[in-house]
């Protein structure tokens, strides 16, 4: 990270465009500079090229779905350490075995996270990784 | 000499008479025979010709007859099974393919109570009976009915009447997947509608003041978070329904997930102007449970103690160590479940009859819900209620091994 004082970067992989606009309304209301992709491997050329400080994360998407977008990050150099937060409908129970393994922060079922609770893991989860550093 | 001549005329007349009788009889006993026969014929003919599976079993449980349907439909031959053990020549099996025990065989219960039994594995996921076809290796799920044959009082065997219930099987199958795959398909557009009105709620609280819109736009978010709660029990069911509710147990504590729980539902609790009592004995140990599914039925059974209490009441929340379970109760006073309804409290979109009027959102899928996930768990659930009185849910969940 460059500075302190940057407002922290997301990076959203969503392929419903409604949910994308929406969530980047949200986030970039509550102060984070926000990128946008539509799948998975969009998502991995956006994560290379701008160095997000947190993914958002959705599960199934067309071309390249989000847990292989997450394994592929893992098993980088580079971005093996960014943080990511699975926000599916899926819920916990559909996907725990296979976000096993991959590091990921949280996972949140869409339908019934409010944002409250998506800035709180949001920030917690950027939190830890200043700690972390 | 006259008289002797008499006499034996007499006697060759009786003998005449006699024979004449006995030929008569032996026609008789021959069309009575002939006429058994045919009756026989009749019977095997209409026995083999019965398009259900049928076989009878004898007081030692052997087979003594069987249908040719019964043999296409098992793939054996009728000298292969009768004669044999029922538990040898007709195996059972359950859903997941094992071997249905002697004592567990519906035939048993049949001798035990003779009363008739009538099975149905229709429902995809539900618990069933399936026979194994013995030819092609392959199962099926039957729908069957097993009686018990009564001869001057006695039970002299049992008759079981089956049939391959493959078709209903499937057909509820898809059902499953078409609910799973449409309240999937529904959690998009809900999503969209939930962030999209927080947003309007968090950052344009001023306007919708101003317009004197809070209402409605409370009323919105209300509706939204119920067709959200309908959706996940949908998915719920569609889980236990295709045997995809993952369970990963591990030492919970249950009091901590009561606790979250309350906290949760407060809001309600004080929407009713409800108290808690809660008491936990002194050392609650750990139980063998997946956490979020635990959460699940807490919910549910906390959910129902509010809906279903009437106001100003107490709601108690106990929990006690027992000998190797720990029992969770949860007290409510209020509507209480009618004594008819009793008996179906826990199936699948029902809901008594005494509170669909009352204006309560409930699906019918909660405690149906609650109850496959203790099954799943290895613990119990019931209660205790009368009808406008006090209603205790009870749960029981094993404790964590000590190693």
């Amino acid at each position: 990270m460059d500075s302190k004082s940057e407002q922290p970067h997301i990076l959203i992989v969503e392929d419903e465009v409604a949910i994308l606009r929406t969530l980047k309304c949200i986030l970039e209301l509550s102060g984070f500079k926000v990128s946008v992709a539509q799948n998975g491997a969009e998502g991995l050329e956006r994560a290379y090229e701008e160095r997000p400080d947190l993914i958002i994360a959705d599960v199934l998407m067309p071309m390249m779905d989000g847990l292989t977008m997450v394994a592929s990050l893992r098993s980088g150099q580079e971005l093996a350490g960014t943080p990511v937060i699975i926000y599916s409908n899926l819920s916990y129970e559909d996907i725990s075995k296979q976000v096993m393994g991959l590091h990921v922060s949280a996972c949140l079922p869409k339908a019934s996270t409010d944002i409250d609770e998506l800035l709180n893991v949001i920030k917690a989860t950027l939190c830890t990784c200043l700690l972390s550093l | 000499m006259r008289a002797l001549k008499v006499m034996t005329e007499e006697m060759v007349s009786r003998e005449e008479y006699l024979l004449r009788r006995i030929n008569a009889l032996e026609q008789d006993l021959h069309r009575s025979r002939m006429e058994l026969e045919r009756l026989r014929a009749k019977d095997d003919a209409v026995f083999a010709s019965i398009g259900e599976g049928v076989y009878v079993v004898d007081m030692q449980r052997r087979v003594v007859m069987i249908n040719p349907k019964a043999c296409e439909l098992l793939g054996v031959k009728a000298q292969e099974v009768l004669g044999k053990s029922l538990y040898d020549a007709i195996p059972f099996f359950d859903e997941r393919g094992d071997l249905v025990s002697r004592d567990l065989r519906p035939s048993e219960e049949v001798f035990r109570h003779h009363q008739p039994l009538t099975f149905s594995t229709s429902a995809f996921g539900a618990p069933g009976y399936f026979f194994m076809n013995q030819k092609e290796k392959k199962f099926f799920p039957v729908t069957f009915t097993v009686a018990p044959i009564s001869m001057d009082n006695y039970t002299a065997g049992a008759v079981t009447v089956f049939r391959n219930s493959t078709q209903e099987y499937e057909l509820s199958k898809t059902k499953t997947e078409f609910i799973s795959l449409a309240s999937h398909q529904l959690r998009t557009p809900l999503s969209i509608i939930t962030l999209n009105l927080e947003l309007l709620a968090r950052h344009y609280r001023d306007q919708i003041e101003k317009e004197g819109i809070s209402d409605q736009i409370r009323e919105i978010q209300h509706a939204v978070k119920r067709m959200v709660k309908l959706v996940s029990a949908l998915l719920n069911v569609s889980r236990i329904e295709m045997g995809t509710f993952e369970v990963f147990s591990t030492p919970s504590n249950v009091i901590r997930v009561i606790h979250d729980k309350v906290k949760e539902l407060e809001p309600l609790f004080s929407e009713k102007h409800l108290t808690i009592h809660t008491s936990y004995g002194d050392t609650i140990p750990l139980v063998a449970a997946d956490t979020q599914l635990l959460q699940i039925v807490v919910d549910n059974l906390l959910s129902n103690a509010v809906k279903y209490s009437h106001a100003d009441q107490r709601v108690e929340i106990a929990v006690e160590s027992k000998e190797d379970y720990v029992e969770l109760r949860v007290t409510n006073r209020g509507y209480g479940i009618p004594t008819e309804a009793r008996h179906h409290i826990f199936s699948k979109l029902f809901r008594a009859s005494n509170i669909r009027s009352i204006g309560e959102d409930g699906t019918g899928l909660g405690l149906y819900i609650a109850k496959s996930i203790i099954d799943r768990l290895g613990g119990r659930i019931w209660f205790s209620s009368e009808e406008n009185e006090v209603t205790t849910f009870f749960v029981a969940l094993p404790k964590v091994q000590e190693s």
